[in-house]
């Protein structure tokens, strides 16, 4: 059923080195971080990528935000592959498109400016609305959507706490209305009950802005109650792909399996001794 | 409705943040005490000889090495000017050399420093330059400088400014590297932010502070590297008072004349310890540790 739509973001094949030169510049080691992945987002889905730490799901990321040029491979959003886009270019076409949001939310915002300025910046560079008034409409409009009061729009990141930042730095990527949201660990820093609201939240703002999201995370946990498709990574290799319910309850690969039985059972009765 | 709250919010919170700078003034003894000295010093220097129309330089032999007294405070040095006014005239000269040479560093220095850490290769050349231009003793170079260039009180701010220009260039450049590693400014990418926007919309915000703080000191050090220089005669050239220049002229009196050395002396350790007190003070005030 998924295959016939048409997909919004394809990853094809792509593979990134990271070459570190020695002292003499013939000793260079290669480092494999992503090993020709593929993966397709549609459109309104949520796709996972799982995978514990150093398995190459940020990298992956990077490449997608074209933070990164991958060694090999390519990428491509609505029909067009931005693989080899110039700067200008990518400025032009695809960095409104994508957008992420980071794992740790303090460091994301700029410690000496108000959110309402950081909200702001984000429209002021992609040029969107006609004038000041028109943007801080639309930031103020953002800011209450995700959550917070327009009250709060001059305050400082510092007087924040991690929840509230998440929500700034959800707002700043979305007030652009771009068609892909990487959530890369967005919400590994927060508490869990923190985590749960950020989480509904972003489900809310999926259907609202009708949202493809990238959810790059190493906590299974959450996976199931976010994701449509589920990506395992290792060692820079996708090593299962399947829907929530194919990963979960039919696990094809032992690395899925022990990836899975990481999760923590909230009841105790239902743990099953491991060994 | 949202945008009423918006702007009724908007005034005390721009207050709360001055009043909040204000209190970090206050709870930072040396910024402030260091800042009005430094002030009085200066408008002491500058007002004085022109309010009592004080003349520094004519020579008169009948009032040579005269000791402290009411009429002359300071004493008069050997072709018998008043010290005191020479004291605040070299004051005067000090801090035009001392803030010029800092302003034009810090300008330079800043710029310098910013882009060198913005772009990698360049910054290696520059920072290369700034190596070479390090080791060579402030007042060597300044001494070669005013060779080629004539003495002058303007070679001299020229040769300090570019002595110290390293110095500012070091200072804003690592903090300009530890800021490239935030996050945001890999989100200010994303979003598609050009050099311009992330180094002086953004970066130049969070390195301001350790750049003033460094600025300060570099004025202190001019100040102290000019006296030296026209202490050996590479300086501000006589009969124009400097605070050199007098301990140069007080050098074969200083047993029979103690207030041609003592003053000029005072004045210059003076000076240079207040400005390094404000210094020490804005370093707590832009600490980040210390703002929490």
């Amino acid at each position: 059923m998924i295959g016939q739509r048409k997909a919004i973001l394809q990853v094809n094949s792509i593979t990134k080195d990271f070459v570190r030169r020695g002292f003499t510049s013939r000793a260079q080691t290669v480092m494999r971080a992503v090993n020709n992945v593929s993966l397709q987002l549609f459109a309104n889905q949520t796709y996972a990528l799982v995978g514990e730490s150093g398995s190459g799901k940020s990298t992956t990321g990077r490449i997608i935000c074209a933070l990164e040029r991958p060694t090999s491979g390519t990428v491509v959003f609505n029909d067009e592959n931005y693989t080899d886009f110039s700067d200008h270019l990518l400025r032009q076409k695809i960095r409104g498109n994508i957008q992420m949001v980071l794992q740790d939310p303090f460091s994301s915002l700029n410690p000496r400016k108000t959110i309402e300025h950081a909200v702001l910046e984000a429209l002021e560079i992609q040029k969107i609305g006609k004038n000041h008034s028109e943007r801080l409409d639309a930031v103020v409009d953002m800011i209450e959507r995700v959550g917070l009061s327009s009250g709060m729009i001059n305050r400082y990141p510092h007087q924040f706490s991690g929840g509230q930042l998440q929500r700034v730095n959800i707002a700043r990527a979305l007030v652009v209305r771009p068609k892909i949201l990487i959530l890369d660990e967005s919400v590994s820093a927060l508490d869990v009950s923190v985590q749960a609201q950020v989480l509904n939240l972003l489900q809310d703002l999926k259907q609202e802005f009708s949202l493809s999201y990238l959810f790059i995370t190493h906590d299974l946990s959450v996976v199931r109650f976010i994701a449509d498709r589920v990506g395992v990574l290792r060692k820079g290799e996708l090593v299962e792909e399947g829907t929530v319910d194919e990963i979960f309850d039919h696990p094809q690969t032992d690395y899925t399996q022990n990836l899975l039985s990481s999760i923590p059972i909230p009841n105790p009765e239902h743990r099953q001794l491991a060994f | 409705m949202a945008e009423v709250n918006v702007v009724a919010n908007a005034t005390p919170s721009k207050f709360s943040k001055l009043s909040s700078k204000w209190s970090v003034l206050r709870t930072s003894p040396s910024t402030l005490i260091g800042g009005v000295l430094l002030l009085v010093i200066a408008l002491a220097c500058i007002l004085i000889p022109w309010l009592g129309h004080m003349d520094g330089t004519t020579t008169n032999t009948a009032n040579m090495l005269l000791a402290p007294s009411a009429r002359h405070p300071m004493g008069t040095d050997n072709v018998g000017r008043d010290t005191f006014t020479r004291v605040l005239l070299g004051g005067k000269a000090s801090l035009t050399v001392g803030i010029s040479a800092a302003a034009i560093a810090g300008i330079i220095g800043f710029i310098v420093g910013l882009y060198s850490a913005y772009y990698s290769k360049l910054g290696y050349l520059l920072m290369r330059v700034c190596d070479g231009l390090m080791a060579f003793p402030a007042i060597l170079f300044a001494i070669v400088f005013i060779g080629a260039f004539g003495q002058s009180m303007r070679s001299v701010i020229l040769s300090l400014s570019i002595v110290f220009i390293p110095m500012v260039a070091r200072i804003v450049r690592s903090a300009t590297l530890s800021n490239m590693n935030e996050n945001y400014v890999q989100v200010l990418t994303n979003l598609g932010a050009g050099s311009f926007r992330i180094l002086w919309r953004n970066i130049a915000l969070n390195v301001i502070g350790a750049w003033i703080v460094e600025v300060t000191f570099v004025c202190a050090d001019a100040i102290l590297v000019e006296a030296a220089m026209s202490f050996i005669g590479a300086g501000i050239p006589q009969p124009q008072a400097s605070w050199g220049n007098m301990l140069y002229d007080s050098r074969t009196y200083i047993y029979s004349a103690w207030w041609m050395t003592v003053f000029p002396g005072l004045a210059l350790a003076f000076t240079v310890f207040v400005i390094n007190m404000l210094g020490d003070g804005l370093r707590e005030v832009f600490d980040p540790k210390s703002r929490r």
